[in-house]
């Protein structure tokens, strides 16, 4: 659909770690939207930005490395330049790489779609003794370009200045083709001129370029294709064309094709760029002669993943303490302002407590974020999956799968996301079915507060053997579906390993920012919501009388602490006691209550009692509910992990054994995700099987798990 | 970009047992069409050459070629046909 003369459609095209969303960032600022593409989990970027009296919008392609159908990123992004047909296409160029880069510019141009070049990083081809002419290679390729520098925004208005003229026809370039050989060429026209014939489903294709996808067997266009009445003798024609091809020329035609456009490109480098860097050579070669090292990479590795995580909860501690004490003092007034009532309870006891509880990690969840995108930013990201892949290649998968996993030690939510850079379905889906036990941020709080109560001494490594076991499972669970579900072996591994670069303060912000307001969105949305259902499932039905009148006996109390008899702190603990046995004693009542003494015989043999498996429920909401809501359960009123009461109520229960706490926890790492990470498995697999298998697997080894330590601890007599 | 004189008197191997510190050629690939243009697209094709980086015998093999660093599991890199061109 072409735009008004008014409004224009600008794609942004371009390799990965080409600067492409920089620039993207820089021309757009504020104004943008993330979205997904239709029908698949590619996130698109779209923004917008006004010039000269003409709104334009820009749409930040994937980054790719080819149109092939390869993945679903080049899909997305070839379908995209042919079915929305923007008005023109920024491709940026990494110019200190520039013959690797200009790979996809010769398959935009067989688009026959507008292109102007972003000759990207200009500064720092120049660094590496890379000179470009860019009026030169403009001809050479038929196509505009401007040299940019992204990070420095340099460049951006004759950017776009350029790429108005070329949606407005005023350029004067006439784009270039590669020439594919004097016998492929002949094919290729013969192969045209019958693809042309009949255009009722691959209508906005151009006709040479379909041609010469079907030559290089490219699966979505032959489906495309196959949907057509003259199916059956295009595609006669094109395997007689490549037997034809074969024979002459020795090679698959895809190896011809690439072996031409490189040819292409680099006779037009040989007279557009000028090449004086002696050696290939760059700091990036040394740092990895480090970080790639076949017996230091490792090391190093798990020292940095150690670092991330020590700094994650030092540096977070603080800001937690200030959030805490944030809603203790709203908690308060709130208390203090309303009326003691149904209308008190629901706002301190559901909302403050609930919300409140999981706003409290923010400070954790942005710093671990912010750890992630410096891996990211900085390139060591995928040093880390080189490094990790031998080891990762031994259980069945490859290094790139340890990135999503990685993320999950994060959230599981964008760690699913993080699983689309593996190409190949299964191995994704191995990935995923696998993710999920890698103990998630939110399912901390569970710990600190369940190992405060029973380990105060030990807390940090019982904590640590809960994320080792997760670790240990998911492994498990990997070779477990390889042998099974997805029998075969992993695709094969190739990564870039992309220049190490130091992150712009803005782009980490960015990230950081994107993935922190996801969570902070989810406090306020399905964890508020949640928050008010259990309040209202543990408030109703209401107890009209209770074993004892509590409230005489308060009373009492009081009157008994006036007259001299009680100290502060006796009054104190009596009232808080009565007040804990209250609510305990509504809850039982209500339904919530009701419904955990009905899954009582379940979790029994694991040790654990109704009050566990309300809270375990609950936690399917987010994991940091179990907290609050235990907070509720054992009627201790508002609660956070820190919260000396609750675990002293842990602790002193005579219920619990330090084996039913650490059952507990298994359970807890083990579990279903929470909602929010359910939601995003669907979406992002497309499969309801999965999904339920899933759900499933995990609850359902969650349960055995919890089962053997239980019931192995006490035939150990561990009880 | 200089080169000095190509010795291809030395034979051929597979990328998965070239060594560290040396310069290759591609010379060819035993894999399919998409294995094929999925390496080029990242910038190995044929007759591309290349210094080895990394290469312990177990897990990936790093090579750098022109500006592009790539790590190649080590299952793809026994199909890809290299000779020797020079020692670093």
């Amino acid at each position: 659909m072409k735009q008004t003369d008014a409004s224009l459609t600008v794609a942004i095209a371009g390799n990965p770690n080409s600067g492409k969303t920089t620039i993207f960032n820089n021309l757009t600022g504020a104004n943008q939207h993330v979205g997904n593409y239709p029908g698949v989990t590619v996130e698109k970027k779209e923004g917008w930005l006004d010039l000269d009296g003409r709104r334009l919008k820009l749409v930040d392609l994937p980054g790719t490395y080819s149109l092939s159908a390869h993945s679903i990123e080049e899909v997305v992004a070839r379908n995209y330049i042919i079915e929305q047909k923007p008005d023109v296409v920024i491709d940026v160029v990494d110019a200190s790489n520039i013959e690797r880069n200009l790979y996809l510019t010769t398959q935009l141009l067989e688009l026959d779609v507008p292109v102007v070049l972003a000759l990207n990083m200009s500064d720092q081809a120049e660094k590496r003794g890379i000179i470009t002419d860019h009026k030169l290679l403009s001809q050479l390729l038929g196509v505009a370009s401007v040299p940019t520098v992204g990070n420095k925004k340099k460049g951006m208005q004759e950017l776009l200045k350029a790429a108005i003229a070329v949606a407005d026809n005023q350029d004067v370039y006439q784009p270039f083709t590669v020439n594919y050989g004097k016998e492929f060429e002949q094919e290729l026209e013969t192969l045209t001129q019958l693809v042309e014939q009949d255009n009722s489903v691959i209508g906005n294709c151009p006709p040479r370029w379909v041609a010469l996808k079907l030559l290089e067997d490219d699966p979505e266009v032959i489906k495309k294709v196959g949907q057509q009445k003259t199916a059956a003798a295009i595609f006669a024609a094109a395997d007689e064309s490549r037997e034809r091809l074969e024979a002459l020329l020795g090679e698959a035609p895809s190896a011809v094709i690439s072996d031409r456009r490189y040819g292409f490109i680099s006779g037009a480098c040989s007279e557009a760029v000028q090449f004086s860097g002696e050696k290939r050579h760059s700091v990036s070669d040394t740092i990895d002669l480090m970080l790639i090292h076949p017996s230091l990479g490792l090391p190093i590795f798990a020292f940095l993943m150690w670092m991330m995580f020590t700094l994650t909860f030092t540096l977070g501690k603080m800001p937690m303490e200030w959030i805490e004490w944030g809603v203790g003092v709203l908690a308060g007034f709130a208390r203090s302002v309303l009326p003691e009532g149904l209308l008190s309870s629901l706002i301190v006891d559901g909302i403050i407590a609930g919300v409140g509880g999981v706003i409290v990690f923010l400070p954790n969840i942005v710093l671990l974020f912010l750890a992630i995108a410096i891996l990211e930013d900085t390139g060591y990201m995928a040093r880390a999956a080189f490094v990790m892949d031998r080891i990762m290649h031994r259980i069945g998968l490859h290094g790139k799968s340890f990135i999503p996993m990685l993320i999950g030690f994060g959230c599981t939510v964008p760690a699913y996301m993080g699983a689309r850079i593996i190409e190949d379905r299964s191995d994704r889906l191995v990935t995923m079915h696998a993710t999920g036990f890698m103990s998630c941020g939110a399912r901390l709080p569970v710990y600190i507060l369940v190992c405060g109560a029973f380990w105060p001494e030990n807390a940090g490594n019982v904590v640590f053997s809960i994320y080792a076991l997760g670790v240990l499972v998911a492994v498990g669970t990997i070779k477990l579906l390889r042998g099974t579900r997805f029998r075969g072996m992993s695709e094969p591994f190739i990564m870039e390993l992309p220049p190490y670069r130091v992150p712009t303060v803005r782009s980490l912000v960015i990230h950081m920012w994107e993935r922190s307001w996801m969570y902070i969105r989810k406090a306020g949305t399905i964890i508020l919501a949640f928050s008010i259902i259990m309040w209202v499932l543990m408030t109703f039905p209401r107890l009209d009388s209770y074993s004892q009148d509590y409230h005489v006996l308060i009373d009492d109390a009081t009157a008994s602490y006036e007259v001299g008899n009680m100290s502060d702190t006796e009054l104190d603990s009596l009232v808080t006691g009565y007040e804990s046995a209250m609510a305990a004693e509504s809850i039982r009542n209500s339904l919530m209550g009701r419904f955990g003494m009905l899954i009582e015989p379940a979790i029994e043999p694991l040790g654990f009692d109704w009050r566990m498996g309300v809270a375990l429920i609950s936690g399917f909401a987010a994991k940091e509910v179990v907290v609050s809501t235990m907070g509720t359960v054992y009627g201790v009123g508002e609660v956070d992990e820190e919260s000396g009461s609750l675990r002293g109520r842990l602790a002193g229960d005579p219920l619990y054994s330090p084996l039913i706490a650490y059952a507990f926890l298994v359970f807890v790492l083990l579990y279903i995700p929470c909602m929010a990470a359910m939601a995003v498995f669907l979406r992002e697999t497309g499969s309801f099987k999965e999904l339920a298998f899933q759900i499933g697997y995990t609850t359902g080894l969650a349960w055995v798990m919890a089962f053997v330590v239980y019931q192995g601890g006490r035939l150990l007599g561990l009880d | 970009m200089r080169k000095r004189s190509v010795q291809s008197t030395s034979g051929e191997t597979t990328l998965s047992k070239a060594q560290p510190g040396i310069t290759f050629e591609m010379i060819g690939l035993d894999g399919g069409e998409r294995m094929s243009e999925r390496i080029s697209s990242m910038g190995l094709n044929n007759h591309a050459r290349f210094q080895v980086i990394a290469n312990s015998g177990h897990g990936p093999v790093g090579i750098r070629v022109g500006w592009t660093t790539l790590g190649i599991g080590r299952g793809m890199a026994a199909k890809i046909r290299v000779r020797k061109i020079e020692a670093d």
